[in-house]
């Protein structure tokens, strides 16, 4: 199903954070704020994860009028499944550790 | 908070500004991606931290555009990346096999053929000999810059060079007094550019002449030039309605001319004959080694408008002086009219030995035989037997030099003509297929983008003509750009070895005719010879069947579409 992605150490933070609250929608500013990557480096990357299966997308009306709409992103099970396992994978190889909780 | 923090940053507002404008134009594949990035603006507090999105959005934005540029590229001519919309079914147009970067990197291939070096030269020359090698005003603005550097570097040779080559005579006198001025030792330019056969008026003033007088007061040259200056109006007023040229006349009109008189006096006295030509030639070298890429045009108006002497002056001022001469010696003044002759046969003994053109070394022969022939009377009038014979020897001499010189000339002349004519045949062939080539792809390339753009239901021979063309016309774009070039290295060799001052002096003349048979066998001239209409009719015949054959062809190659 979908493509072999190569998996970088900012894509293994992106899986983290998604991977957090799982079942719960995210957005791509608090996304970055909290994995620290830019836009120009997440969208990519959600780009990529979206294509190869992995990620859920919708759009949410926003609360105030006249502002667009918001994306939102959320892994389904099987890419729930995916990055747990390349976490791990990561971990033990120590190619990535997640980062501290910030206080 | 947030709204009251951000709403009066300006920063703010072109962020998001910059922002919607990229998603209004956002490829539409991706352009919701795009619409993401935007929809989070709202949510961000601090001004700097929005314009750190929106960059980071605008470089999604790029990549979005180059992914599609690529996606573009990989489709054949005339197909749009939206492809999907047009119709695939059996009414669909055709569109070419190939794609459209295949095509881009046949094209880049031909144009970078073409700016290479010899390849810009090559284009330069084939197109200066279409113009039959009149400078042009972009040569003109070339040689203009040209001087404007030398004139603040206070480089008096190229000054002297664009002095040479500047097509018009008011500039070029004024580019030469430049040079002058910064060098004295170049004021044998003054002498040395005197261009009739360019229909150009570089006649030097009086001024001029004098200065030239007082340079190199030794040179017959430079006295030449004078009488040549005084004489030419008498030339012009002896010149008759259709051109015929009352010669009786002129002659005692300039045997009345005592200025004339004297110069030419002077010049057959003078101890040495020099017109320069090797300084003008290590000039033209030098500057041309200096500026490769000036046009062809400019180098053909500096080496075709080298100063000859006027022939037609020199023979009446020589026949005026054997004819004084026979008088002296009937009137028992012998010694007076041997003195007249020797100046003849003297002048023209200088002319031999100066080892220029072999214009001037006829002309040379031209005066020994006028002279002797004026001893040999004066001696048989006098039953001076032994004498009489002596110069009959020395005319033979000199009629047999006389008859070889003209022999090896035309002989060299025709010879090199020869070897030049299929050369400049090829190339000019190979550069007018280019040209009509290029011209072709370029409208069928434009056509069929449009025809996508506009979606015109085209289809038919003519869209598979067109189509074919975009296939195949690069490749043979190519292949004749190699064809161009390969037939231009000889000519190039020429060039370069010209430049570097390896040509001996029949080789300069190998360039000057490679100059003239290229100008003969450009478009303008095309259909003047049979041997080229011919050819003509030949390739056009080619053509028709090549057209056929591929017509042939395409209705089953491009019977099945591409979908």
């Amino acid at each position: 199903m979908g493509l072999r992605l190569r998996v970088s150490r900012q894509t293994l933070a992106v899986l983290d954070r998604l991977l957090d609250q799982p079942t719960h929608w995210h957005y791509g500013y608090a996304l970055s704020q909290q994995t620290e990557l830019a836009s120009g480096t997440l969208y990519p990357i959600l780009m990529r994860l979206e294509k190869a299966g992995w990620l859920q997308t919708k759009w949410e009306e926003a609360p105030v009028a006249g502002r667009p709409p918001r994306h939102c992103y959320r892994l389904n099970a099987n890419g729930r499944e995916w990055a747990r396992e390349e976490l791990r994978a990561a971990q033990s190889s120590k190619f990535w550790k997640p980062a501290p909780e910030k206080a | 908070v947030i709204v009251a923090k951000r709403g009066s940053s300006l920063l703010y507002r072109v962020a998001v500004r910059s922002m919607r404008w990229a998603v209004s134009v956002w490829p539409e594949r991706s352009r919701e991606w795009g619409t993401a990035v935007l929809g989070e603006m709202g949510e961000i507090a601090e001004p700097r931290a929005a314009v750190s999105w929106a960059a980071g959005g605008f470089m999604l934005f790029l990549r979005a555009v180059l992914a599609q540029f690529l996606e573009w590229m990989k489709l054949p001519v005339g197909r749009r990346v939206s492809g999907s919309e047009l119709p695939s079914a059996e009414d669909g147009p055709q569109f070419p096999k190939y794609s459209r970067l295949a095509t881009a990197v046949v094209l880049l291939a031909v144009v970078t053929l073409l700016f290479l070096p010899m390849g810009r030269q090559a284009a330069r020359t084939v197109e200066a000999s279409w113009r039959g090698y009149a400078p042009s005003s972009g040569d003109r603005q070339d040689l203009e810059a040209l001087a404007a550097k030398a004139e603040k570097e206070n480089d008096s040779r190229m000054l002297g060079f664009v002095a040479l080559t500047y097509p018009d005579d008011e500039r070029a006198k004024h580019f030469a007094d430049r040079a002058v001025a910064l060098d004295p030792n170049l004021l044998w330019i003054y002498g040395s550019r005197y261009s009739y056969c360019c229909g150009l008026d570089t006649r030097p003033t009086a001024e001029r002449v004098k200065k030239l007088k007082s340079y190199d007061p030794e040179n017959a040259m430079v006295y030449l030039v004078n009488a040549t200056v005084e004489g030419e109006p008498l030339i012009e007023k002896n010149m008759g309605v259709k051109g015929g040229l009352a010669r009786e006349q002129l002659r005692e009109d300039l045997a009345k001319d005592s200025e004339w008189r004297r110069n030419m006096d002077a010049a057959l006295r003078a101890p040495k004959y020099d017109n320069y030509y090797q300084q003008r030639q290590e000039l033209m070298r030098e500057g041309w080694k200096k500026t490769p890429d000036l046009s062809p045009a400019a180098i053909a108006t500096g080496l075709w408008s080298f100063s000859l002497p006027s022939a037609l002056q020199i023979q009446a001022y020589a026949e005026l002086r054997v004819k004084q001469a026979l008088q002296a010696a009937a009137g028992a003044n012998v010694r007076d009219a041997e003195s007249m002759l020797g100046d003849v046969t003297g002048l023209g003994q200088k002319m031999i030995a100066s080892r220029t053109a072999p214009f001037e070394q006829l002309l040379g022969l031209g005066l020994m035989k006028r002279g002797l022939e004026g001893y040999k009377k004066i001696y048989e009038a006098q039953g001076r037997t032994s004498e009489a014979n002596d110069v009959v020897a020395q005319l033979r001499e000199v009629e047999t030099k006389t008859k070889e010189r003209t022999h090896a000339y035309l002989a060299r002349r025709e010879g090199i003509e020869r070897g030049l004519r299929r050369k400049a045949l090829v190339l000019e062939l190979t550069a007018i297929l280019s040209l009509l080539l290029a011209t072709a792809i370029g409208l069928s390339l434009l056509w069929l983008e449009i025809s996508a753009v506009r979606e015109w239901k085209s289809g038919g021979w003519r869209r598979r003509a067109v189509c074919g063309l975009v296939d195949y016309g690069p490749t043979a774009l190519l292949l004749t750009s190699l064809v161009f070039l390969w037939s231009f290295r000889p000519i190039a060799a020429v060039f370069e070895q010209y430049r570097s001052g390896e040509l001996g002096q029949p080789k300069v003349l190998a360039l000057f005719w490679e100059f003239c048979r290229l100008g003969a066998a450009s478009p303008a001239q095309f259909l003047g010879e049979p041997y080229h209409q011919w050819l003509l009719a030949t390739v056009l015949l080619v053509g028709i069947l090549v057209f056929v054959v591929l017509h042939g062809l395409m209705s089953h190659g491009y019977g099945t579409k591409n979908t």
